[in-house]
């Protein structure tokens, strides 16, 4: 039977999602260069994937060297250098690293749009490439430092980053997991005890629908199996249930828990909610990458440190690329997890949109332990 | 896309899970090294030591030697050098590295004594640093009728060897010529070792044991036989 297929399928989809961080080795590579990504285990069977990308991405990277001097002597050779920088910046992002999974798992978590993600990816690349840009002109080009500051520094800017993943993991799990989940055991206590409050309910609920989703108006057709909040919410009270039938396509988001009849306008419609975005972009972003810092600096030792800044940039859009295309690809997969949550039953689709919320969070919040567990079991 | 087959989302979702799972123990090189190794055979036919001599890349180069102070010529002070090649000596005795280098005698790895001669040179008109040591063995070791394998290689991958050079791989000491040695290419990453790789552990300490099991064929290694 298909369904059964499919549920399998996805059962160990979101059992890898939760898992993505099995073991985070970060040591510290003996010849003192920041590194980062690698220690990074995860399921095998894709790992040869990963091993073509390695192959190709220092295929791009050796060639660096190259066309800084080729700029440099020709004017016209600029396009290499960009070309070649992009090239790196997208199998970087295909390779392992943090920053792919925490935005795709803040998509997932959040239920963002496709464009959202998309923005998202490519916000917190530029910013990435920006930080090292920064990094090297204050600290290399200005004061002068050395390797060894520069490692400090980066050395900084990952333990923050790796903060902000855990922060940002631990609130996640807390909206998407744990509140959802205290919600329904109060709301089927109240239930059960007294009918009569069933409207309070609904005030009470009304702030949880306030995760950003957005996307609630593009898709309202996929939404329609949200009658659950109605049958949930209607114990003993036909009022309540006329009126959540009448608004569930406003809520498509709630996990299966509560019945907010009024969420707050500005967060179901409307562009992204950038105040908290920041902290996805800020914890992929703040780091970093080694391979924008050695090429920042080898400009610089070259007396051209506009070539770096151009592939650094261009690292950061082939990076910001391809992850938003993940990004998107996680959203499409998030719909198809609702959609297939529908085929089975009302209750199962939001069980089913509950669990894919609550891993993805989880799948942040455990990223960001591993992480920063790592760095700090390294000696920070 | 409404109402896709039912088994395309899960599919999608796999192709996300996947790309998300960031990856094996596969970080890409960084740096390059043009490697030399010479391996020591003393009178009495038994391996003493292994010789290396690093050239890193251009980039690495210009990183490691940014921000510190240069001669008008270009050259760096003695000191500076000196310190470079303790801290990165230091650096590559942790268990984690390890040298990146293993001697294997009949399966058994053969223990290092301190390295000497570790010293860094800077070559101002390339903008390439080197980096040369000796490993010597705690014990000599006689190669034996299964041979003596050296393996050098960065478990990390941060690191990508290259001994393409003409006599990369010698030996010597008093007896060296009496011996052969074969170098033999890292083969190309499988699907299978790959997996093991990514089952590994992250415990730093158990890694370089159970990666040189895994990786036996990921090495650069040379093969030291003495009739």
């Amino acid at each position: 039977m298909p369904v059964s297929r499919c549920a399998r399928a996805l059962a160990i989809v979101l059992l890898m999602l939760g898992g993505l961080s099995i073991a985070a080795a970060q040591g510290t590579h003996p010849f003192g260069v920041p590194e980062s990504g690698s220690g990074l285990a995860g399921p095998g069977w894709l790992s040869s994937f990963f091993g073509s990308v390695s192959v190709w991405q220092s295929h791009f990277y050796r060639q660096l060297t190259g066309a800084v001097r080729a700029w440099q002597a020709d004017g016209g050779a600029a396009w290499a250098l960009v070309g070649l920088s992009f090239a790196y910046g997208v199998f970087h992002a295909l390779g392992p690293g943090h920053g792919k999974a925490v935005i795709s798992s803040y998509v997932l978590a959040n239920r963002q749009t496709a464009r959202n993600g998309a923005l998202l990816a490519l916000a917190s690349s530029l910013i990435q490439a920006l930080v090292a840009i920064v990094m090297v002109a204050v600290l290399a080009l200005i004061f002068n430092a050395t390797a060894a500051t520069m490692n400090e520094a980066t050395r900084w800017l990952e333990l923050a980053s790796y903060a902000l993943v855990t922060l940002l993991g631990v609130w996640l799990v807390w909206v998407k997991a744990v509140r959802p989940l205290l919600r329904r055991a109060g709301a089927r206590e109240h239930a059960a005890h007294d009918h009569a409050d069933a409207p309070v309910h609904v005030h009470e609920h009304a702030h949880e629908h306030a995760h950003g989703h957005e996307h609630v108006h593009e898709d309202v057709h996929e939404h329609r199996h949200d009658h659950e909040h109605a049958h949930k919410h209607a114990y003993g009270n036909p009022q309540v249930q006329v009126q959540a039938h009448h608004h569930d396509h406003h809520h498509d988001h709630d996990c299966g828990c509560g019945h907010a009849h009024v969420p707050a306008p500005e967060q179901v419609a409307g562009p992204m909610n950038w105040r908290r975005a920041w902290s996805a972009i800020f914890a992929v972003g703040l780091r970093p990458c080694s391979g924008a810092l050695i090429v920042l600096v080898f400009a610089l030792s070259q007396n051209f440190f506009l070539a770096g800044v151009a592939s650094a940039l261009a690292m950061g859009l082939g990076t910001g690329l391809t992850v938003a295309a993940l990004a998107c690809l996680a959203v499409a997969a998030g719909s198809a997890a609702t959609r297939l949550g529908s085929r089975l039953s009302g209750a199962g689709a939001a069980r089913l949109r509950y669990a894919v919320e609550a891993l993805a969070a989880m799948a942040v919040l455990l990223l960001g332990v591993m992480l920063l567990g790592g760095m700090l079991a390294a000696g920070g | 896309m409404e109402r896709t087959p039912a088994c395309r989302g899960p599919a999608t979702l796999s192709a996300v899970a996947a790309l998300l799972a960031a990856g094996a123990a596969s970080a890409h090189p960084h740096m390059w090294i043009d490697a030399r190794a010479q391996i020591d055979v003393d009178a009495e036919q038994r391996i003493t030591a292994v010789r290396q001599v690093w050239l890193f890349d251009e980039m690495f180069g210009a990183y490691a030697t940014q921000g510190l102070k240069k001669a008008k010529d270009g050259t760096l002070p003695a000191d500076t050098l000196k310190g470079m090649a303790q801290d990165w000596m230091k650096a590559l005795g942790e268990p984690i590295s390890h040298y990146f280098t293993r001697v294997t005698v009949d399966g058994k790895t053969a223990a290092f004594a301190a390295p000497r001669d570790a010293r860094v040179d800077w070559n101002p008109k390339t903008t390439r640093l080197t980096l040369s040591f000796t490993l010597p063995l705690d014990k000599p070791v006689a190669p034996g009728a299964g041979g003596a394998q050296v393996d050098i290689y960065d478990p990390t991958y941060f690191v990508a060897y290259a001994f393409e050079e003409k006599g990369a791989v010698s030996l010597g000491g008093p007896q060296g010529a009496a011996c052969k040695a074969d170098y033999r290419k890292p083969k190309e990453l499988d699907w299978k070792t790959m997996q093991e790789l990514a089952a590994i552990p992250a415990d730093p300490d158990a890694l370089p044991e159970e990666l040189f099991a895994i990786t036996k064929g990921l090495t650069h290694r040379i093969e030291v036989r003495c009739p």
